[in-house]
């Protein structure tokens, strides 16, 4: 523990990715407090409000509503949506990899049929049909994307578990008298890790703007709660005139995103006793 | 005493159809083998690569399941997994690649120790002593435990690979190929180690190989395989001084000699190609490549048996239970 907390130090990119999204959610749990407004204020005086204009740092929006403050709020709902889908996703999509992969036979083809077939459909379209049965809120819409992030985890595992079972060090175990879930929890298990962790950390954007997509149809969250998402789909209506409305929720989610994948990279090359000194 | 006995033992592997996934054609990897292992002694199974060898190792440790034939060891037979379970302590192998053989995510004292936890041997400090002394048997220092594989070298790797065999304690140890992936130079030690255990510990070897050079000073039988058939086994001196199947003959010349004066004139080499498993010839498997093929050669052969070896081969026809050559 001790060693990978020292390692983890060392490693610049799991620093700068952990001070990312560290500031994120101090923002999140803070948010009454940085926040310089309350987040459906509307300051009438100020439509449209370029950045700095009456006290408005990052602006207002077409309701006047500050975006500094709206951005700071957002981010409560975009690390949940984010945190919880990607680990829905990648919690059940990993089971059905590793079963799909381990196992091959008829229930591992009967997986990747069902999967692939899940796949074939846009996300977008998945995600609402999800809905439709769920019904709308934000919990609901979490849930929503994460399963329909399960099929391409689910691959992504598999591809992984089919190359790590070929390696010799798993018939050694077995050769051993090890039993499969030993070989999976103690061999397939840590070595799939860094596939996941940078499958992750790739997905996080995915679904912050599927949370966006479905907001804007009114599936997610409701207004006037902020998301980064739906305030990104708010704003393309004024890209023309306000187009500071779409750029700091465009750039907080590209921010954040570069957060996870930075701290996904380190995560890897720490977890990765070849890459030690 | 025969420790291990197998008759004519086969595996197939069927070749998939891409199109419908049904098998339609099988390679026989493994095609009526026999052959018996006595307790104590360094038996070697030499041929070309896919001659079937790895595949015999396998099936011997219940990874690969056979599709006919008996496996009897130390007189019991080993027929259904639950057998093969059973067998784990007593059976072990070193493989042919240290590279991938070792898990790069544990350190070597959890790769040496995990034969010990998965049978539950024993308390943690009882554990801990058998790894350290299984270290020392192997000829490795015991800061080798606290490392990772990729910061050893290659002999080191297949080192720990026989301590993690052997820590079980089997008496029965398979190394498949443990020296060809090494440097010549390690190759020899790691050789000289596997002699050492083996008359230190009274283990009993099945030592697979494609180089006759490797065996010929260390074991006490060799048996020499082609495309999934036997073709002769006998004693080393047997084989090496008089051998009979003329793929032996031809392989063994094929051994660079190191004095060209004792070279044989018509020395036999192997010329063509090694036919494709998916399609081996009828009759002999040698045959397309064999100078003294004759008629008789597309039959199916019989073992002849003459004194102490056995040798498959039509030539030997008349020589059958005469009991000389
Ligand atoms: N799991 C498998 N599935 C399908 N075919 C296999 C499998 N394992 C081995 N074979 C085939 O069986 C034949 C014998 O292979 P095997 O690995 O036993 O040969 P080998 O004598 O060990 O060769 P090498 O010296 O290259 O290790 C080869 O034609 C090989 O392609
Ligand atoms: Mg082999």
């Amino acid at each position: 523990m001790k060693s990978f907390l020292r390692r983890f130090v060392k490693s610049k990119s799991a620093v700068a990715g952990f001070l990312i999204i560290s500031i994120n959610i101090i923002f999140a749990l803070f948010a009454p407090y940085i926040a310089t407004h309350q987040f459906d204020d509307m300051d009438f005086m100020y439509i449209l409000a370029k950045p700095g204009e009456g006290g408005h740092i990052f602006g207002t929006d077409d309701f006047g509503r500050d975006i500094f403050t709206r951005l700071v709020y957002g981010s409560r709902i975009s690390l949940l949506v984010g945190v919880i889908s990607v680990g829905i996703g990648a919690f059940i999509g990993s089971i059905l990899g590793i079963i799909a992969g381990y196992f091959e036979g008829f229930l591992g083809a009967l997986i990747m049929r069902f999967n692939d077939a899940l796949l074939s459909f846009p996300y977008v379209l998945l995600a609402i049909a999800m809905m439709a049965v769920l019904g709308p809120g934000l919990f609901n819409a979490m849930i929503a994307i994460g399963i329909v992030m399960i099929p391409s985890f689910a691959r992504v595992i598999r591809s992984a578990v089919l190359n790590i079972k070929e390696e010799t060090f798993v018939t050694a175990a077995k050769v051993l008298g090890a039993s499969n879930m030993r070989v999976i929890f103690s061999h397939i298990l840590p070595n799939i890790v860094p596939s996941l962790i940078i499958y992750s950390s790739l997905n996080f954007s995915g679904a912050v703007i599927s949370e966006a997509t479905l907001s804007f149809l009114g599936l997610g969250i409701q207004p006037p709660t902020p998301s980064w998402g739906s305030m990104l789909s708010e704003a393309k209506d004024f890209l023309q005139v306000a187009p500071h409305m779409a750029i700091f929720p465009g750039l907080a989610i590209l921010i954040t995103c570069v957060g996870f994948n930075l701290l996904g990279d380190g995560l890897r090359d720490i977890l990765d006793p070849r890459l030690r000194k | 005493m025969k420790l291990l006995e197998v008759r004519n033992l086969k595996v197939f592997f069927p070749i998939k159809d891409k199109l419908f996934g049904k098998p339609d054609k099988f390679v026989k990897a493994v095609n009526d083998v026999s052959f018996h292992v006595e307790k104590g002694e360094i038996f070697s199974i030499v041929g070309e690569s896919g001659s079937g060898k790895s595949t015999i190792a396998f099936t011997l440790m219940g990874i690969y399941r056979k599709n006919n034939g008996d496996i009897v060891f130390n007189g019991k037979k080993i027929e259904n997994i639950g057998d093969f379970d059973l067998l784990r302590k007593r059976i072990q192998i070193v493989f042919q690649d240290p590279d991938s053989s070792l898990d790069p995510r544990k350190r070597v004292r959890d790769i040496i120790g995990e034969g010990l936890k998965i049978h539950k041997i024993g308390t943690k400090a009882e554990i801990n002593r058998k790894i350290e002394d299984v270290v020392e048997k192997v000829g490795l220092t015991q800061d080798i435990l606290k490392k990772y594989p990729h910061e050893l070298s290659g002999g080191q790797k297949q080192r720990v690979g026989i301590a993690r065999a052997l820590i079980l304690e089997p008496e029965l140890l398979i190394l498949d190929e443990p020296t060809a992936s090494l440097d010549v130079s390690i190759q020899a030690q790691i050789l000289n180690l596997l002699v050492e255990l083996q008359e230190r510990l009274g283990l009993t070897y099945i030592l697979i190989t494609h180089d006759l050079n490797l065996v010929k000073h260390i074991s006490d039988r060799i048996m020499v395989m082609y495309l999934g058939k036997v073709m002769e086994i006998g004693s080393t001196a047997q084989i090496m001084s008089g051998p009979l199947h003329p793929y032996t003959k031809a392989l063994l010349a094929s051994v660079p000699v190191p004095d060209p004066e004792k070279r044989n004139e018509d020395e036999e080499t192997l010329t063509g190609e090694i036919p494709s498993p998916l399609n081996p010839p009828e009759g002999c498997p040698f045959r397309p490549r064999c100078k003294y093929s004759m008629d008789d050669c597309w039959n199916e052969l019989e073992p002849i048996e003459m004194k102490e070896r056995i040798v498959f081969c039509h030539l030997y026809k008349e020589h059958e239970n005469s009991g000389g050559v």
